[in-house]
């Protein structure tokens, strides 16, 4: 097995046996993401210098034995995240040539651990898509198929993770994008509880929805990233006082772990040979001592409009700071209006442009309460009906996506069909719950994702049933030949 | 609901951006469609809910308010588009 193709704990023991050191682990990345970066497009920037830089100071701290569970390992961040004195776009031509000027809370954190920084990967402008073609420098290429979307928006991170190009990554997800790439390339993704990951220096989109989580090649590694960026920040005043998860939840069985399938989660429409894979699973975990009882979730359906609502307000809310004065593109204009105008006319792509007039539509005069405030208090319902259901249930098994991945220009000029491939994940952001993705089986070449779903706070659930599955399958350790 | 071009000239006036005319046309359509599938949200009865805030056991984190030197200002200086020595310039507000 090649250095860039070990998991998080391989890598560690590696490490701690002398078998490499960081410096060539980090140099078999970078090679790995020279070679097939220009096929796959993951990464808007390989951060060499900074990389072997770090890799060197992080095998004198091996030398001296002071080392962590992350020490010399090199990761991918998405480009949402703040690297300070490195060029951060959010995949938006606004911030083409922005540098930022402070570290993001999860970057702070993953610095004090002494990992490498190998790129920073594509995503949709502002995190804002399904598919990564809304980036505004380069469309991605799903590692399994090249002329098929990596899903997105955290896009790049997962194909980076899938393809080999780094351990582990981290990215974003507002209503699917860790956990729709990570299904979409064959990888774990989680999306935290809302609160426990802290948002300082993640470049806003919606941000009563954002959460960072990790992107890697099995749950484990999941559970290690998760635990190393979680807790309270006095930076971010929405997080809460959480503690890390213990590992030991990995050694549980799952004998008599109550699962509920939502049947709403398996409707018409849904790709049929998907919905048979994802029951498949659903019946692995009963072998394995689950208990699964069909239930029903009605609220699940306007989920989706909900986000529609809150997502547009707020982006056309946190956009609004790009006009060109302070920092970012800034168009030559004679009057302050037309640099307002222009700045944003020049910098923003479509699909920014279009959220930002239908949230400022959903939060004028006339509409507020028939739009925003009717989707906030359906939130509220939504949240409401995880709450009902997580008193009789562990947690929750549904298919991730409706479909594989699809081709790329397939749904780009179609926003509405782009925005149902997010159908599934959705609500467990409106509903401030976590979820994770992992890798169930393939249709057709391509993977597909079982989502697992738990209250909030209760990540250990996700991992303990997910390492389960992981155990007694091997999905997560099929690679694509690219 | 069907969006004008002129409806989306006037949202677009308001967010203080500017956009073509085949934007508009786009936009227009695009949006009608959108928000015809997001009226099914009016089909719920939400008559019972009262607060609508999202995160309520959470209080806010204090700190003292103490004057601390500021780590980045060059870094910040920097990314300014048009500077007058250490000021930020812009174009008058006030004509």
């Amino acid at each position: 097995m090649k250095l860039n193709q070990l998991t998080i704990n391989e890598a560690r023991q590696g490490l701690d046996k002398k078998e490499f050191t960081s410096l060539e682990l980090t140099q078999a990345c970078l090679k790995a993401a020279k070679e097939i970066n220009p096929k796959v497009k993951a990464l808007l920037q390989i951060t060499d210098d900074l990389a072997m830089q770090q890799a060197k100071k992080a095998d004198q701290e091996i030398k001296k034995g002071q080392v962590g569970l992350f020490t010399g390992l090199p990761i991918v961040l998405k480009d949402n995240m703040l690297l300070k004195n490195t060029i951060t776009t959010g995949g938006s031509k606004i911030l083409e040539n922005y540098k930022a000027t402070y570290n993001a809370t999860v970057v702070d954190k993953l610095n004090n651990a002494g990992v490498i920084f190998i790129g920073k990967a594509n995503l949709d402008e502002f995190a804002m898509g399904s598919s990564t073609e809304n980036s505004a420098f380069d469309k991605t290429r799903n590692p399994w198929d090249l002329d098929r979307v990596p899903g997105g928006s955290s896009g790049g991170s997962a194909a980076a993770v899938a393809a080999d190009m780094c351990i582990a990554a981290l990215g974003s997800d507002t209503a699917s994008s860790i956990r729709q790439p990570a299904s979409f390339c064959g990888i774990v993704g989680l999306k935290p509880t809302y609160g426990r990951v802290s948002r300082y220096g993640l470049i806003a989109m919606t941000s009563s929805l954002d959460q960072i989580g990790p992107l890697t090649k099995n749950t484990e590694d999941t559970l290690s990233l998760f635990n190393l960026i979680q807790g309270q920040d006095k930076k971010d005043a929405t997080t809460y006082k959480t503690k890390p998860v213990d590992i030991k939840c990995l050694m549980n069985d799952i004998k008599g772990v109550k699962i509920g399938m939502p049947k709403e989660y398996f409707i018409e429409g849904m790709d049929a040979e998907v919905r048979e894979i994802v029951k498949q699973a659903i019946k692995k975990l009963e072998d394995l001592g689950a208990e699964v009882t069909e239930i029903s979730m009605p609220l699940t359906k306007y989920a989706l409009a909900v986000y529609q609502i809150m997502a547009t307000s707020e982006i056309a809310t946190n956009l609004a700071r790009y006009d060109g004065i302070r920092y970012g593109l800034s168009a030559k204009e004679p009057t302050l209006q037309k640099v307002y105008g222009q700045s944003k006319a020049q910098g923003f792509g479509n699909e920014a442009k279009r959220r930002i007039i239908l949230g400022t539509f959903a939060l004028s005069a006339g509409y507020y309460d028939q739009y925003y405030v009717k989707a906030q208090k359906l939130r509220v319902l939504i949240k409401k009906e995880f709450e009902q259901v997580f008193k009789k249930v562990d947690c929750l098994v549904t298919p991730t996506t409706p479909s594989v991945a699809f081709k790329l220009g397939e749904k780009y000029e179609d926003p509405l069909t782009m925005y149902l491939s997010d159908i599934y994940t959705v609500p467990a952001n409106i509903g401030g719950v976590c979820a994770i993705s992992i890798p169930c089986g393939f249709d057709q070449g391509l993977p597909v994702g079982l989502q697992i779903i738990a209250k909030p706070f209760d990540e250990q659930m996700l991992f303990r049933v997910a390492n389960n599955y992981e155990q007694a399958t091997d999905w997560h350790k099929q690679k694509p030949e690219i | 609901m069907g969006f004008q071009e002129q409806d989306i000239e006037k949202l677009a006036h308001l967010a203080r951006i500017e956009l073509t005319g085949e934007e508009k046309k786009k936009f227009a359509e695009q949006i009608s469609s959108i928000l015809d599938y997001v009226k099914q949200i009016q089909e719920v009865d939400t008559s019972e809910v009262k607060d609508i805030s999202h995160l309520k056991d959470l209080i806010n984190i204090w700190r003292e308010d103490e004057v601390k030197e500021c780590q980045n200002v060059n870094e910040i200086i920097d990314q300014f588009p048009e500077k007058h020595g250490n000021f930020n310039k812009v174009k008058p507000v006030l004509e």
